[in-house]
């Protein structure tokens, strides 16, 4: 078995949510499915303990994370609003991941951001992931939240 | 944080199986072998992103199972370097602190790359940060599952495979006793020396 070293890509975290969520329900629905036949347990035999432990701990951890409010709409919208800071696609990457709050969790993420944004710059960048990236719980404001609604 | 890697590989199904369908088989096989483990060079595999071709079913001689060459996607964990990451503190010793993702426990922050100054409490068997404001001195404590946030400044690869051992007569015994550190296939160092960084609840502003 091998990979083929220039096929990575990288996944936001919503990406994997997905997969993630869908393959721990179709396993769930596999497994009850199972049960019913025949009044016996038969799913010990057929039981992927490896892939199982390994989403559930993966969905859990993805849970806690504002990734669960997103969905491409609002990724596109908010990749449009960004466009004109010029950053970089691992940056982008991680503040969707991350959703930073404070100028200071998003000098951490831009490198060399002194030089490359401005105060107003970082003040700006800042409002605009408030109110486009929805925190864990959805958005507060009302003319944002319906707009997800809709879509 | 996560990747998607194409991997080949032959896949081997065995006759009772041969009535299903073999999309799902194969795609089960592949989760059999793959998730939950580290692929050295590449990182902790999760589950499987969709399968990209199959080749033709091979049958060897004196073999009942079906062989097929598969190219597939692979939902793999592998941060990158200088990536910001959030776990939760799981232990402390003087060495340092190591931090679990839930699915990835093997993240160590050595006690050179804490926040500057800290300290070790014995006592309690927890590091300290020795926050300086103008006239005290704080000791914020990292207690064990807190949440922190760190960037990740290295990755290890290990090589955890069997090795041959030399035909010694009686030292086997020996030799197998000395493996008691056992070596872990993929460890992140991961650093909280910079502003922003350490437990989560250090830097919430308050408007």
């Amino acid at each position: 078995m091998d990979f083929q070293r220039d096929s990575i890509r990288p996944l936001s975290n919503y990406e994997t949510y997905l997969v993630v969520k869908q393959l721990h329900e179709t396993n769930n629905e596999r497994e009850n499915g199972k049960r019913g036949k025949k009044g016996q347990n038969r799913t010990l035999e057929h039981c992927n303990f490896g892939l199982n432990t390994v989403t559930y701990e993966t969905l859990k951890y993805l849970e806690q994370t504002p990734c669960i409010e997103q969905n491409p709409t609002i990724l596109r919208q908010f990749y449009a609003e960004v466009k004109k800071f010029d950053l970089k696609k691992v940056e982008l990457l991680q503040i969707i991941n991350l959703h930073p709050t404070t100028p200071v969790e998003l000098q951490l993420i831009i490198e060399d951001s002194e030089t490359r944004l401005t105060e107003a710059q970082s003040a700006e960048l800042i409002e605009i992931i408030r109110t486009h990236l929805p925190p864990i719980g959805g958005l507060n404001q009302p003319n944002v939240s319906n707009e997800i609604m809709e879509s | 944080m996560f990747v998607v890697a194409t991997l080949d590989d032959t896949v081997s199904i065995a006759p009772h199986l041969f009535n299903e369908q073999l999309s799902m088989i194969v795609a089960e096989e592949l989760d059999r072998k793959l998730a939950n483990t580290i692929f050295q060079e590449l990182g902790l595999c999760i589950c499987l992103y969709d399968i990209l071709s199959m080749g033709d079913c091979i049958l060897l001689p004196s073999d009942a199972n079906f062989h097929i060459k598969v190219k597939f996607r692979y939902v793999v964990f592998r941060p990158n370097i200088d990536e910001i990451l959030v776990g939760k503190i799981r232990s402390s010793s003087k060495d340092g602190i190591t931090v679990t993702l839930g699915f990835f426990d093997d993240i160590l922050i050595p006690s050179t790359k804490l926040q500057h100054p800290s300290r070790f409490i014995e006592a309690e068997q927890t590091w300290a940060w020795q926050y300086e404001t103008d006239d005290e001195t704080h000791d914020l404590v990292m207690d064990i599952g807190e949440e922190i946030r760190f960037r990740v400044v290295q990755e290890i690869f290990e090589d955890t495979a069997p090795k041959e051992m030399p035909n010694n007569g009686g030292s086997v015994a020996q030799n197998t006793g000395n493996d008691d550190d056992k070596k872990v296939p993929y460890t992140i160092i991961g650093s909280i020396s910079e502003p922003g960084l350490g437990l989560k609840s250090w830097w919430i502003e308050t408007s």
